[in-house]
């Protein structure tokens, strides 16, 4: 018997994306808007699912087992609509948007307590800043081009938070 | 001072496999967190934390997300550096790089080194055509340096003799070539010094290329002849042995590291215990934003007593190196650059 449209997993969005793996946890960043995200292990499992043949309902039967802890469809519509909110996926799955009004973490949060599920969540976490990374430079700090800077601004030799008002054809450095 | 003591032993044996157990205060971490962010050094203090009760600090908590972007950003350097050499291979230049990916590599877990620009040597004969084909990228998405002082200027070695002795490192399907092991560490030692040891991580770079040096690494190779340059290398190992305990017996520098100048590592920690301050803005652009920064401006650029003994050319002995730094604050030619923009030291 053929599975029914509305029930099937959506598909994982893969283009323009960094997926990197760390215990307990999967970051991911999308390239087109620079935003960086975590997901817990219970996002990541439907993250992975999201192949656009499972149905729902066997996620949610996996996330049982892999998680060794019940866990029902609503969980599994509540990862989809955050994967979906952090555009993760290809397209909304096709209760999605009605999931995200149906399904309350809140009431989840009390009907799994017992059960110590960890909910799906999906983090967003602030993209590479220059301190923390090393090389790029902050404000008021020498620069000859724009991408040295953490701003992306070079304005007249100096790391800037606005773009340098002058036109430089050169890349940036300006003539002051 | 004694906060770059803390962030000495945070850092202590971080970049092993198997790191000792770590030391540390709730306070302390408070105090030193902004330092280990502001230089580089949050992911790898993470890994050393990540297993002590201060994990769920939340300070500890900056720390574990600076990892996470550390390692988002690894993975897209990766990608950008493959993609770079790939461009400049296909212009028929072949560069070495330093730094960056070639240390981080070294590393236990990716993302424990950060780094944001893709550090390159090229043949001077292909220095014009390099720069013309990295200009035409219009969309870098990081700042790819041509010019090393550490290779062009206070190296004595030969391009073609770093090339011939070079290797190359798979990349998923590129291949990039790297200094070898000897050459790598010459260059992250007088790197170290060059920029005044400001950042704790360049000493945990030059301990764990030390400690994990193939059996037949080859010392005269890495020490060089000449001088200061031989001295600067053994100095700088010394100095991950004395301050990060490196593993350092069995090199020469373990003798040396017996008699360092007795302002060297007062020096450092004062550095360590500051937050990191990359190279000032010209002083024009400066003193025409705040015209009553002048003394300010004026204190920011007093070279530390290593990158003035670097600047100077001159070996880090026992003396006073107050000399030596009042001779690179006064040089013309460093008066010249910083009023133009650039890096103190250079």
């Amino acid at each position: 018997m053929g599975k029914k449209a509305e029930e099937l997993m959506p598909l994982a969005r893969t283009e323009r994306l960094i997926v990197e793996e760390l215990p307990g946890e999967v970051l991911v960043l999308d390239l087109e808007d620079n935003k960086a995200h975590c997901l817990n292990p219970t996002s990541a499992l439907v993250w992975q699912c999201c192949d656009g043949k499972m149905t729902v309902a066997e996620v949610a039967r996996r996330l049982s087992r892999e998680l060794n802890s019940p866990a029902d469809e609503e969980v599994v519509w509540l990862a989809l609509g955050q994967l979906d909110r952090h555009r993760l996926l290809e397209r909304p799955a096709a209760r999605t948007s009605r999931a995200r009004r149906s399904v309350s973490r809140r009431e989840l949060i009390l009907r799994y307590a017992p059960a110590a599920l960890a909910l799906p969540a999906v983090m967003s976490i602030a993209t590479p800043s220059a301190a923390q990374l090393g090389s790029l430079r902050p404000l008021g700090a020498a620069c000859s081009l724009g991408i040295q800077c953490a701003s992306g601004n070079c304005c007249c030799g100096a790391c800037t938070a606005n773009p340098c008002p002058i036109i430089d054809p050169g890349g940036g450095t300006g003539t002051c | 001072m004694a906060d770059g003591s803390t962030v000495r032993s945070i850092l202590t044996g971080a970049w092993r496999p198997e790191p000792p157990s770590v030391d540390c205060s709730a306070d302390e971490l408070c105090r030193v967190a902004p330092l280990l962010a502001s230089s580089g050094a949050a992911a790898i203090a993470w890994r050393r934390l990540r297993d002590t009760a201060l994990a769920g600090h939340p300070e500890a908590a900056g720390l574990r997300d600076t990892h996470r972007r550390n390692t988002l950003q690894a993975a897209r350097l990766e990608h950008e550096l493959r993609r770079v050499f790939t461009l400049l291979r296909s212009s028929g230049v072949e560069p070495i790089l330093i730094k960056g990916w070639g240390v981080s590599r070294l590393y236990p877990e990716r993302g424990l080194r950060p780094y944001g620009d893709i550090d390159l040597c090229v043949s001077p004969a292909d220095y014009a055509r390099a720069r013309e084909s990295l200009n035409a990228l219009d969309d870098r998405s990081c700042w790819v340096d041509l010019d090393h002082d550490e290779v062009d200027r206070l190296d004595a070695r030969r391009w073609e003799d770093l090339y011939s002795r070079s290797i190359l490192e798979s990349l998923g399907d590129t291949e990039v070539r790297v200094p070898c092991a000897e050459d790598h560490l010459r260059l992250l030692c007088i790197h170290l010094l060059k920029e005044g040891a400001r950042r704790p991580l360049w000493l945990c770079d030059i301990a764990l290329a030390v400690e994990g040096r193939a059996d037949g690494f080859d010392w005269r190779l890495c020490l060089g002849e000449a001088d200061p340059q031989a001295n600067w290398v053994a100095t700088a190992v010394a100095l991950a042995g004395r301050l990060l305990d490196a593993k350092i017996d069995d090199t020469p520098a373990a003798r040396v590291a017996e008699r360092l100048p007795a302002w060297l590592v007062p020096a450092v920690l004062r550095q360590w215990g500051e937050p990191f301050r990359p190279a000032p803005p010209p002083m024009r652009w400066q003193l025409r934003r705040r015209p009553s920064g002048l003394l300010r401006a004026l204190r920011e650029r007093w070279p530390n007593p290593l990158e003035a003994s670097v600047a100077t050319r001159s070996r880090l002995a026992g003396r006073s190196p107050l000399p030596l730094q009042v001779k690179t604050y006064l040089s013309p030619k460093r008066v010249r650059k910083l009023l133009r923009g650039g890096t103190p030291g250079s």
